[in-house]
């Protein structure tokens, strides 16, 4: 090779390459560009023993998101999924993180109820429209402040439902086994006021902390309390254990939950010892015309035939409502949550409406038992009235 | 059904406290990452039965979680042991930290941190009838009392106690002193091992599923005398009798503390443990 041929091939590399550095250069700064997205952020619990409620959620809003912008060729939608791992201060430190440095208004849940009652007043101080899907703690109803929403109800009104549930079968003496969290604590305190002021006696009221490994020694006391039914307000692993020690045990007293029962943990440790188990959950029987296109999502995504798990649906509709309200409002987030208490709004798990305090409207709930279906296998099915 | 709970509770404290006594009581170590073994021969037994594509059977489970905890004991001897024998305690109690971390974290990337069922399969009537309590329990004191003879009859059980008094001495007899220690951790890690069955079963599999047990057994450890068998034996017995009355007749959240209150009295009155000895050097 002459030495001009490779002054040639210098060139016409050197061409290359700049031709290169211009073109993935000049992408980074069309227009196209993802910051033009709406961003909604999530923080959820996507790592420790509660994770699989922070996956569930996930999916759901993801679906959601899907949807919004498949719908319409307005301003793309994008959301981004963080973990907390279940710590308050990390969740109010993420708070913080997405509105200043990622220009962040709107939240689509922050997991867990002590996490956004925590993060309440920095979401509330930075005007971020902060709706959840799955914090049912009491307390949000008057300690949310003006940006927050939830389309669950809150423990409130499912304590009422399993409260007038028990009483209807004539189970007037109960126990219940609680998380020391507050919304362990909060839905003791809001069965206890609905159960005895119906006419029913709180035998026993035991607190039974995440982790705990004695289950015997528990079932052996929930037992000798002699109740006609057992709340169990603790989470998926805690009551999976357990109602398999309280059936291996022979104890055959009525069990009761709320949507701590949907968790997937609970299932798996608990087996076919949750036959008869018996919970309630929000939503009617009557579900939206979204509800259609997220369970073929969801099972285009699980490749399973069953219906979406109860968070699933609550991201579906947190994340489209966010998708809405930001493609409308922009950065004011406090024209978007007066718009919120003023509209009613079409989701997977129905018609979607909130009252002043930012609690969805109840449509209705669902009393759920668990039994055999005519494979055998055990699923959830709707208690005869 | 109390007295059988306590039983169970006792002697499942006392096997993980047993691996803590005897790998301190022969090569002077505390190994913080022993009872990780819980999990890991859990997660083994859950990795066998996916593979084969079904639940195990109790003597498989048995197997494998010996097995899993042997080999779980020769890892640890080889990170924690072997790099610094018996001086330099410190940096021993330090390397054992950061295997337990690690351990953890693996676990947890590679199985999730949810907690999941003990893949094993057992008769409806052995698991109703409490029959599994009392056929681990009987298991269980088989092998006390078969370690406790070899451990005071036998060649290998001489060749511990004597790595406890002298290694050096041991060694300079022509005794290999390594394969001792080596042989004390897969002990100590089998016996440990064993306990992923009934707590598996009962609590489930997860990365952390050790740590409240770790926390028992060494309380039973100190309460029973460092390095004392026997005593970490009683001390394991008697506070699992403890933690079922606790969770029975008061609140689950004053479980831990009997235990410190109860490692706070025998460590103000008999600082040496319940069955340990005061040595002077003269």
């Amino acid at each position: 090779m002459n030495s001009r041929t490779r002054l040639g091939l210098i060139v016409a590399s050197l061409v290359i390459v700049a031709a290169l550095v211009y073109v993935t250069t000049t992408k980074r700064r069309t227009p196209q560009a993802p910051e033009t997205a709406l961003r909604i952020g999530s923080i959820l619990i996507l790592s420790g023993e509660y994770a699989s409620y922070g996956e569930q959620f996930r999916d759901g809003a993801s679906f959601g998101v899907e949807r919004a912008n498949e719908q319409t060729t307005a301003r793309r939608v994008e959301i981004r999924f963080v973990d907390s791992g279940g710590v308050k201060e990390k969740a109010r430190e993420l708070v913080r993180t997405m509105h200043d440095r990622d220009g962040i208004r709107y939240l689509a849940d922050i997991m867990g109820s002590p996490l956004t009652l925590d993060a309440a007043p920095e979401f509330n101080r930075l005007r971020m429209l902060t709706v959840s899907g799955t914090s049912t703690a009491p307390d949000l109803s008057w300690q949310g402040g003006k940006f927050f929403f939830r389309v669950i109800p809150s423990d409130g009104v499912a304590s009422e439902q399993a409260a007038a549930w028990a009483l209807s079968r004539g189970w007037k003496r109960a126990v219940i086994l609680h998380d020391t969290d507050d919304w362990g604590a909060g839905l003791t305190a809001a069965l206890t006021r609905t159960y005895t002021r119906s006419g029913g006696t709180i035998a026993a009221s035991i607190e039974c902390p995440k982790g705990f490994q004695l289950f015997p020694s528990l079932v052996a006391q929930v037992a000798a309390a002699k109740p006609d039914v057992i709340f169990l307000f603790v989470y998926p692993r805690e009551a999976g254990l357990f109602v398999k020690e309280a059936r291996t045990a022979r104890v055959s007293t009525p069990i009761m939950g709320t949507d701590n029962f949907t968790g997937e943990e609970m299932r798996d440790l608990a087996g076919t010892s949750l036959e008869g188990v018996m919970y309630v959950v929000p939503g009617g029987t009557q579900r939206g015309p979204a509800y259609a296109d997220l369970l073929s999502r969801y099972r285009a995504r699980t490749k399973r035939n069953d219906d979406p798990p109860l968070f699933v649906v609550t991201g579906y509709d947190v994340a489209t409502i966010l998708a809405d309200v930001a493609r409308r409002f922009g950065e004011d987030t406090t024209a978007a949550a007066e718009y919120l208490r003023s509209h009613t709004f079409s989701g997977a798990s129905g018609d979607i409406a909130f009252t002043p305090t930012g609690d969805v409207v109840v449509r209705g709930y669902q009393r759920l038992v668990v039994s055999r279906g005519p494979d055998g296998s055990l699923a959830p099915q709707p208690a005869a009235p | 059904m109390l007295v059988l709970n306590a039983i169970v509770m006792g002697v499942l404290v006392a096997f993980v406290a047993l691996g803590y006594s005897l790998l301190y009581g022969v090569l002077r170590v505390i190994n913080f990452a022993h009872t990780d073994v819980i999990a890991v021969a859990g997660y083994v037994c859950f990795l066998v039965a996916k593979l084969s594509g079904g639940a195990l059977t109790f003597p498989g489970a048995l197997l494998i979680c010996l097995a899993a905890g042997g080999v779980f004991g020769i890892v640890c001897a080889a990170i924690v042991f072997a790099p610094f024998g018996r001086k330099a305690p410190l940096e021993s109690l330090l390397a054992s930290f950061c295997v337990s971390l690690a351990v953890r974290a693996l676990l947890s990337l590679f199985f999730g941190s949810a907690t999941r069922a003990m893949p094993l399969t057992l008769a409806a009537d052995v698991l109703h009838a409490r029959r599994l309590d009392v056929l681990l329990a009987s298991i269980a004191i088989v092998i006390i009392a078969t370690l406790g003879y070899a451990y005071s009859h036998t060649i290998f059980g001489l060749a511990l106690r004597a790595c406890g008094s002298d290694a050096e001495q041991v060694a300079s007899m022509g005794y290999p002193a390594q394969v001792v220690a080596y042989g004390a951790f897969v002990i100590a890690g089998a016996l440990g091992g064993l306990t992923a069955i009934p707590i598996g079963l009962a609590n489930g599999i997860a990365p952390d599923i050790g740590n409240m047990y770790g926390l028992w057994a060494f309380a039973a450890t100190i309460l029973g005398g460092l390095g004392r068998l026997k005593g970490t034996l009683a001390a394991g017995l008697i506070l699992g009798a403890a933690l079922t009355i606790a969770a029975r007749f008061f609140s689950p959240l004053l479980v831990n503390s009997v235990v410190f209150a109860l490692m706070a009295i025998v460590l103000a009155t008999r600082p040496q443990g319940l069955m340990g000895f005061v040595t002077r050097k003269v």
